[in-house]
């Protein structure tokens, strides 16, 4: 069956763009061009889960996206990926810490959010079924349950903190995590500011787990947002 | 006190001095006492004392009859100067408390101005006046203040303080109009019951204040002055303040005014072109779809998607650098990584380039920096962009960095025809690129050179300013250019032992 995914978006231009990609990608595509477009279709496609995803823009004539993610948040656990051409760095992270999934600034590439829509809609079916516990890209293995981590099917030797750090960040493989959300579940919340913290474990990580630390290809950074590991083969 | 004692020495002195003597003692009594006494009560002792005198010193005595003409004389005499004295006494009296009326004045005067000085809310500024006035006055006294730029009810937000009745509220709006005192005591509009006031400034009133009428009249010309002072002093106040104010906004206009003109600049310039190169590829594609070939279709689209991007970069160079122009930017700085930034900057341009040999020289560690992450990576962008922009394909784009004392040293290198040394400084202002004539190139460079180097170093010069670093140009050998960014070392933030002891 199609997934089907609502695409809130009011420039009609860029809708019908979106839509057609989308199609084409075999999306069953609802399209709606303001808050409360979106909300009579919510409200009416009970129950929730017929719907898969929601591509939710924030400038709309009715109001501010924002307030529809914080509306559905409360409710369901349905992938958001939010599509603004606002470029604040401050937004972007404050909606990835109020449960967006994912976040892109227009104007952006098709590719782009068909990938970003994969990958979260990836999570949302590993959110259904027990945690992901194993995580494999390239040569890097890592099994959660064990604390065991491999690299070419080398053992590696990660100190506690270099271990909870990768294992956060493998919880969510794909997706980017804020600065925020690693200081507070690595360190605790009393080390939210302490961001240099992160890029002295993520240095010795890279140093540990990539080829070349300064081009990673594992451990990518979202200068000002935060980290993203790569998605698992 | 003074007439007992003098009437005592003149009953012991009787016998000694003739008459003549005796009565200079009385005139030194008089003047004595007309020192304390007020005009008319010293003129009424002087009378009394000399009537006294006749009585009992002048012969005949213990009578008013005066035998000889010379006596009488000699009591007019004293009469008269006992007069004179004491009037003089009295006015030097009254001068003496008007100059001390004066200098309380000015010390009071000199206070409020002081009070302002330190309050800038201009409410609490007409309270002040009004709490002052009031206390001076003891009775209520209400205000009209116009911090707004014209002098009518339209013209801006008008304030009241205190609680005028109509009739005074529109005796101040008169007031501000006539820019001059109204109401009882001033000669205009004596019918009013309220004393009025403007609050001067150079050229026209800022508000006026209505004191109720004293239980017992009129208002001395000395107080109605020194209530004037205190409301011009208000009055200049609001003046200088709106100077202020309007200085600043002439400020942010011509500020204003720059980014109009280098956001104009740029679309006449730099936004026609890719806009036309778009144009062009899309109304292709729309009107001659069925007659081009798969590959031509693509090479179209490839454009359009090319042409966009430029125009992506360019809106957000040209958006950034209006952002860091105004004085207020915000900018999120934390602890970052060198590594970190150039990497993704690096993975960015690969993945745009990937016919280009970018190669990176970092040592393996390097202090954090203290700087926005976002704009750092705009800035490598920048550089790095406009490093494989304008050399050829088959040479080698490189960064390289490394620490110097307390700077950073990082530099970019290309091997393209570099920038002359008249232009070095040149192009890092908004929108000047290198004239054609200045670099002989063949058609495929005019091209990328037309694209010109825009807004991308201005943009960069911005955000190395905010961070306090420097940006230099420099000639790489044998040809080509290095662009040289230090970059400040701040003192690293500290690892609490427990969390780094593992």
């Amino acid at each position: 069956m199609a997934l089907r995914v609502l695409l809130v978006e009011d420039d009609r231009e860029l809708r019908r763009t979106l839509r057609d990609a989308l199609t084409v990608e075999g999306y069953q595509v609802e399209t709606s061009a303001s808050l409360a477009d979106a909300q009579a279709v919510l409200t009416h496609s009970l129950p929730h889960q017929s719907l898969d995803m929601v591509v939710l823009d924030l400038g709309l004539p009715d109001g501010d996206g924002a307030a529809l993610l914080h509306r559905l948040r409360e409710l369901v656990s349905l992938p958001i990926l939010i599509i603004s051409a606002r470029h604040d760095d401050d937004q972007k992270v404050n909606l990835l810490d109020a449960g967006a999934d994912d976040y892109l600034v227009k104007p952006f590439n098709i590719s782009e959010l068909l990938a970003r829509m994969r990958v979260a809609l990836r999570h949302r079916g590993t959110l259904l079924q027990p945690a992901l516990t194993e995580f494999k890209a390239g040569r890097l293995a890592v099994n959660l349950n064990k604390h065991e981590v491999h690299l070419d099917h080398q053992s590696v030797h990660l100190t506690p903190t270099e271990f909870k750090l990768l294992a956060r960040l493998v919880r969510q493989a794909g997706r980017v995590v804020t600065h925020r959300q690693l200081l507070i579940d690595v360190w605790g919340i009393e080390y939210v500011d302490h961001t240099h913290y992160l890029r002295l474990y993520m240095a010795q990580l890279r140093a540990k787990l990539e080829a070349n630390p300064t081009e990673p290809v594992l451990l990518l950074t979202e200068p000002g947002v935060g980290y993203r590991l790569r998605e698992p083969d | 006190m003074i007439w007992l004692g003098s009437w005592l020495l003149l009953w012991v002195c009787d016998d000694l001095l003739n008459l003549g003597n005796l009565a200079l003692l009385m005139v030194l009594a008089s003047a004595l006492c007309g020192m304390w006494l007020s005009a008319g009560a010293s003129l009424l002792t002087s009378l009394l004392s000399v009537l006294a005198f006749n009585w009992f010193f002048v012969p005949p005595r213990y009578t008013f009859n005066v035998n000889l003409h010379q006596d009488a004389l000699l009591l007019l005499t004293m009469l008269g100067v006992s007069a004179t004295v004491s009037y003089l006494m009295a006015r030097l009296r009254a001068v003496a408390e008007l100059e001390s009326q004066h200098a309380q004045t000015a010390e009071q005067l000199h206070h409020l101005g002081e009070q302002f000085r330190e309050i800038k809310d201009l409410q609490q500024q007409g309270q002040l006046l009004q709490t002052v006035l009031q206390n001076q006055t003891q009775t209520s006294v209400s205000l009209l203040l116009l911090p707004g730029a014209g002098a009518t009810p339209d013209d801006g937000p008008a304030c009241l303080l205190g609680q005028p009745s109509v009739e005074d509220t529109k005796g101040m709006w008169a007031c501000v109009h006539q820019f001059a005192n109204l109401g009882l005591g001033t000669g205009r509009y004596e019918n009013q019951r309220s004393l009025f006031l403007p609050l001067r400034g150079r050229a026209r009133a800022f508000g006026a204040v209505a004191i109720q009428p004293l239980p017992e009249g009129v208002w001395s010309d000395a107080m109605m002055r020194g209530m004037q002072q205190m409301c011009d002093l208000l009055g200049l106040n609001i003046e200088r303040a709106q100077t202020l104010e309007a200085a600043q906004k002439a400020k942010e206009d011509v500020q204003h005014q720059r980014l109009r003109n280098t956001l104009l600049t740029s679309i006449s310039h730099d936004y026609r072109t890719p806009l036309a190169n778009l144009m062009g590829a899309a109304s292709a594609i729309e009107s001659q779809c069925a007659r081009l070939s798969q590959a031509q279709i693509m090479q179209l689209a490839n454009t359009v998607v090319t042409e966009a991007q430029h125009l992506n970069r360019m809106t957000s160079n040209t958006l950034q650098l209006a952002r860091l122009d105004l004085a207020q930017a915000k900018v999120h700085k934390d602890w970052e990584s060198l590594h970190e930034i150039l990497g993704s900057v690096l993975s960015k341009m690969r993945g745009r380039h990937p016919q280009r040999v970018i190669d990176v020289d970092l040592p393996d560690s390097l202090p954090l920096v203290f700087c926005d992450a976002m704009l750092l990576v705009q800035l490598f962008d920048n550089l790095v962009e406009n490093a494989i922009k304008y050399s050829p394909v088959n040479t080698q784009v490189l960064v390289r960095a490394h620490l110097e004392q307390d700077q950073i040293e990082i530099k970019v290198l290309d091997q393209g025809r570099g920038i002359p040394d008249t232009h070095k400084s040149q192009v890092f202002k908004p929108f000047v690129r290198l004239q054609n004539e200045a670099i002989p190139a063949d058609a495929s460079d005019l091209t990328l050179l037309r694209r010109g180097v825009g807004v991308g170093l201005a943009v960069c010069l911005a955000i190395v300013k905010v961070h306090e670093a420097q940006i230099q140009l420099a000639d790489n050998l044998p040809t080509g250019l290095i662009v040289v960014i230090r970059w400040p070392v701040l003192a690293q933030p500290k690892l609490s032992s427990t969390v780094w002891s593992e």
